[in-house]
């Protein structure tokens, strides 16, 4: 008999998100995503690896789409969490007396400087782009990538990132 | 082994349909009326494929055996398809460091600080992303603009904010955004 397999995607998500969020402060340095996506990775190759050797036949696919619908929503969050420039912006505001900050103060310190400073330095630290005398330059990975993301962004008629 | 990997009909339709998310979406965004919105854009094509899947289970004898085991996984096998093409969407269509990367791409040559900040999204600037993100927070009432004062609402925009900041603690993140 072929058991559903719910229980065990489901505790496979479980054991996942406790590792990520050990790994999270362990790997403190590494780039965070690909921290958590890298553990997703290798939680779910252990999960059918255990399930490969069970006594009780479970269905690949159900224990698949058990431990991924879960896993994908809470790299979502995670996401969200770790670059939505929105919810930063609410939590800028939410430091400030009454709540409240002018429209350019936070143009200014926040959107001009921090993040954007912050993502420059990405960019560098990625090996994605080189800082020159003369200003910032995509490297030949860079611009690979940037080619890639251009073509699919013309393929289905994305006019802008940002 | 004690892997099975049979498939059911009703479960083979979920992933083909949900697989075929990116022809559904090459096909949406040649309509004129939705140019440009990248978002309405991704909704349409997540409901074209749960009304492939509906019309696919419907039309074959399937229907009649499918069973609750086989909905759920179909319904997250889909879920999931429909997550991870979303996040790919979503850095195509907002991708803020993708924008400074394809600014760079288009420049063609090295730009300094300022130059890329007033080049990005092809010269509308950097305070488009301002613009755009208070945009959003204001329709979703988390904020509210009284003329050159940004206020965050008690409800949801605290609330928001406060979940936010646990559960940077909770993931231990230093830095964000």
């Amino acid at each position: 008999m072929t058991a559903p397999g719910f229980v065990e995607g489901l505790v496979g998500f479980g054991c996942y998100l406790s590792v990520a969020l050990i790994a999270l402060r362990v790997f403190s340095r590494k780039p965070r995503s690909g921290v958590v996506v890298l553990t997703a990775l290798l939680a779910y190759a252990g999960l059918v690896g255990w399930a490969a050797v069970q006594h009780v036949s479970i269905s690949f696919w159900s224990v698949s789409a058990m431990y991924w619908c879960p896993t994908l929503g809470f790299l979502m969050v995670f996401g969200a969490v770790y670059k939505s420039i929105s919810l930063r912006i609410l939590l800028d505001l939410a430091s400030r007396p009454d709540r409240a900050e002018s429209y350019q103060a936070i143009l200014k310190r926040y959107v001009q400087q921090e993040s954007y400073l912050a993502r420059l330095a990405i960019l560098s630290a990625a090996g994605l782009a080189d800082r020159l005398p003369e200003g910032l330059q995509l490297t030949p990975k860079g611009l690979r990538i940037a080619a890639i993301c251009r073509t699919l962004q013309s393929a289905f008629r994305i006019e802008q990132s940002g | 082994m004690a892997i099975e990997f049979s498939l059911s009909a009703p479960v083979a339709y979920a992933i083909g349909s949900a697989l075929a998310i990116p022809g559904y979406l090459s096909l949406i965004v040649r309509l004129p009326r939705l140019r440009g919105r990248n978002a309405l854009q991704f909704a349409m094509a997540v409901t074209t494929m749960l009304i492939v899947w509906v019309a696919l289970v419907a039309s074959g004898s399937s229907i009649a055996s499918l069973t609750r085991a086989d909905l759920w996984t179909s319904l997250m096998i889909m879920t999931s398809g429909t997550l991870a093409y979303l996040e790919i969407w979503g850095l195509m269509s907002r991708g803020y460091t993708l924008g400074i990367m394809l600014t760079l791409y288009a420049a063609s040559k090295p730009l300094d600080e300022r130059a890329l900040a007033q080049r990005y999204r092809g010269g509308q600037g950097l305070s488009w992303v301002m613009h755009h993100r208070l945009g959003g927070l204001i329709a979703a009432h988390a904020v509210r603009r009284e003329g050159e004062l940004i206020q965050l609402t008690f409800f949801p925009g605290l609330f928001i904010a406060r979940v936010y900041q646990m559960l940077i603690l909770v993931l231990g993140l230093r830095r964000t955004g």
